[in-house]
């Protein structure tokens, strides 16, 4: 139980120093430190980077752009940079706490159910993201090509969140069944095991 | 308080989503210790009517709700605690895995009725070895083959001692060794006094078991008796049509030779090798997870970085675009809602053609329309369709480009048999057909039939040993 206390103080701490610090090598520095915390306490480190990296392409271009034009580049390129290097602390936590550990950790903080509800989201985030995927290979198979300009291909994405969207509903059903036939919910107290 | 006789008691029990109805006046009563079963082809409302009976509905799943559910001498409607003596196990295991780990699996039930940690590691060891997991205790449930996460769900729901079991299609999408297992699991708990309801489509197996039989048609309870009579009533709703085989012509269409793939540094398929002719109809069978739809995807060339060489009329596979591959493969996959991308019935089954291109004429809608048996829902949404009907839509949006060659990914999950040898019979002789099941009696109409073990391709004898 303290190994996971002593995590999520590690990393709230290199959340803060990210919001102080405003040397742009002190913050790439600590984004490292992060990803190595993360390679010591998890194994699946290289889906995290491949996740990171396309969230990051979408995000840097963005954020330079919008904040050149209120302000000026220095400040834009330093804002970017603090940007990214929390979004890397963040992701590196998010990675390295199993879901039952991070249960029992937010269970502590808050009530059971709430806290269920937000591991329940993470691990669904992924099971969403696996559906997704064999979603655009099935409209491959029935002669879909993605080709054409930029906003075409953004449309096309935009037809697949309805399946995915009206299946995670009806999934909700089942979880919320599945949920109470084990009896969750029924105290406000719950005891855990190990 | 008056005494209680008889475990279940429905009253004019109705249920419907917005205007459709599910459920229509159902009356019936079910004694303790009791086993019955509950047949109906698919849509016909079963798995509404086990959620009726655990009090999610009307409590969490809002619709039209009437009459009364009176469950150990409780009214369902408007219960505000959880009843700890029902347990319910749908048909996905996948949505009702709530951990990661196998233990913890087990515990989790046991967690929120606050026993202490030594009582719960006591039961989690009991039933562990009871239903044959001790060795897998620590393994992630990821990892799990799709029937053990079914066992795994059934060990939670019997480590928190209920009374009542209810099971959706317990045998669905499982092979025979599993579905032995179950029958085996399913006959114990009635040995202990529990009181068992099962909904099934085709119970062939488990027959013996049951003291008490109800069929479920549209909605309404068509019969109450015993098992004998309701199979026969249930035989009668779902006449078989005949299906007639048809020879293969010479001219091999797919070859594949040597053909491996794997996921990272697990091996799925090895040296895989496969003829196959036109207007053959091949079965290909093995375990839930063996790599059926893997090879499925290899042969469409969705898959890239695989070792092998796979024919499509005498031509390479990777020489194909994409589009004339989708000419060529008409493909439909396991789950009916990950194929459906456009707003009306009309326009999902000219979605294929569009793409390559290609336009319908109003005469061959109307005849896929009328084969498919869709033609009163033309114009309604397909999300709105039953489980049956979308997976009927999924086959015909696949035949109406006109493909030499179809895959079918397990095509009877949530297809009554009536319907499914109507469609067979409409496209078999005319194209080739590849079935990846379990269904025995779908492998009796196959020309051939395969099975994956260990990743290697094995011919097998058709499958009359059943």
């Amino acid at each position: 139980m303290w190994k996971s206390y002593v995590k999520l103080i590690l990393f709230l701490s290199l959340i803060i120093l990210t919001l102080i610090i405003h040397n742009i090598s002190l913050l790439i520095f600590i984004s490292i430190i992060s990803l190595i915390f993360a390679r010591i306490f998890s194994k699946n480190l290289k889906i995290m980077i491949i996740f990171l990296g396309k969230y990051l392409i979408f995000t840097i271009p963005m954020l330079l752009i919008l904040w050149t034009l209120f302000t000026n580049l220095d400040n834009a390129i330093i804002a970017t940079i603090k940007f990214s290097s929390l979004s890397v602390v963040s992701f590196a936590m998010i990675y390295c706490f199993k879901v039952d550990e991070a249960f029992k950790l937010l269970s502590d903080i808050f009530p059971y159910k709430f806290a269920y509800v937000i591991v329940l989201c993470v691990r669904y985030l992924d099971l969403i993201r696996e559906d997704m995927g064999r979603i655009s290979l099935i409209r491959k198979a029935r002669g879909f090509e993605d080709k054409g300009s930029f906003i075409k291909k953004i449309k096309s994405k935009m037809e697949l969140i309805v399946p995915v969207f009206v299946d995670s509903l009806l999934k909700a059903e089942d979880i919320a069944c599945a949920l109470d036939a084990r009896c969750f919910g029924m105290y406000n107290k719950r005891t855990f095991w190990k | 308080m008056q005494r209680v006789n008889s475990l279940i008691e429905v009253k004019n029990l109705g249920f419907g989503y917005s205007r459709k109805a599910v459920l229509k006046d159902i009356n019936f009563s079910i004694k303790e210790k009791e086993a019955t079963l509950i047949l109906g082809i698919s849509g016909c409302g079963k798995t509404t009517l086990l959620k009726c009976l655990t009090g999610v509905i009307p409590n969490i799943i809002e619709g039209s709700f009437k009459g009364n559910v009176i469950v150990n001498g409780k009214n369902t409607k408007g219960l505000t605690k959880i009843q700890n003596d029902i347990g319910i196990v749908l048909q996905d295991p996948e949505t009702q895995i709530l951990t990661t780990k196998v233990s913890d699996e087990l515990a989790f039930g046991l967690e929120n009725l606050c026993y202490n940690k030594k009582e719960i590691s006591k039961l989690v060891k009991k039933f562990a070895k009871k239903f044959k997991l001790s060795k897998k205790l620590n393994y992630d449930i990821k990892n799990l083959s799709y029937g053990e996460k079914k066992k795994v769900i059934i060990a939670a729901m019997c480590a928190m001692n209920k009374k009542l079991f209810l099971f959706d299609e317990p045998l669905a999408n499982l092979d025979i060794e599993m579905k032995k297992e179950i029958f085996r699991l399913l006959k114990h708990l009635k040995k202990e006094g529990k009181t068992i309801i099962v909904a099934e489509q085709n119970p062939c197996v488990l027959q013996s078991l049951f003291d008490k039989c109800l069929v479920l048609d549209k909605g309404r309870l068509v019969y109450d008796g015993t098992v004998k009579e309701g199979m026969e009533v249930l035989k009668e709703l779902t006449r078989h049509e005949r299906v007639h085989k048809t020879l293969p012509e010479n001219d091999y269409v797919l070859e594949v030779q040597n053909l491996s793939f794997g996921y990272g540094r697990k091996n799925i398929l090895k040296n895989i090798n496969l003829k196959i002719k036109k207007n053959e109809i091949i079965g290909i069978t093995g375990e839930n997870g063996s790599g059926k739809t893997t090879l499925a995807l290899c042969l469409c060339n969705l898959l890239k970085k695989k070792n092998g060489r796979i024919e499509l009329f005498e031509k390479r596979i990777e020489e194909y675009s994409a589009k004339e591959i989708a000419e060529k493969i008409g493909f439909v996959f396991q789950n009916p809602n990950f194929q459906i991308f456009k707003n009306s019935v009309i326009n999902e089954i000219n979605y294929t053609p569009e793409n390559l291109g290609k336009s319908l004429s109003n005469n061959e809608v109307n005849y896929l329309l009328q084969t498919y048996n869709l033609s009163h829902k033309k114009n309604s949404h397909p999300f709105s369709l039953s489980l049956g009907e979308k997976r009927r839509l999924t086959i015909a949006s696949a035949v109406s480009s006109d493909p030499d060659i179809l895959i079918l990914d397990e095509p009877v999950f949530g297809q009554d048999p009536y319907h499914f040898s109507r469609i067979l019979n409409s496209i078999m002789g005319k194209k080739t057909i590849l079935i990846m099941t379990h269904e025995e009696s779908l492998l009796r109409l196959t020309n051939k039939v395969y099975q994956i073990k260990n990743g290697k391709l094995v011919e097998k004898k058709c499958g009359r040993a059943m």
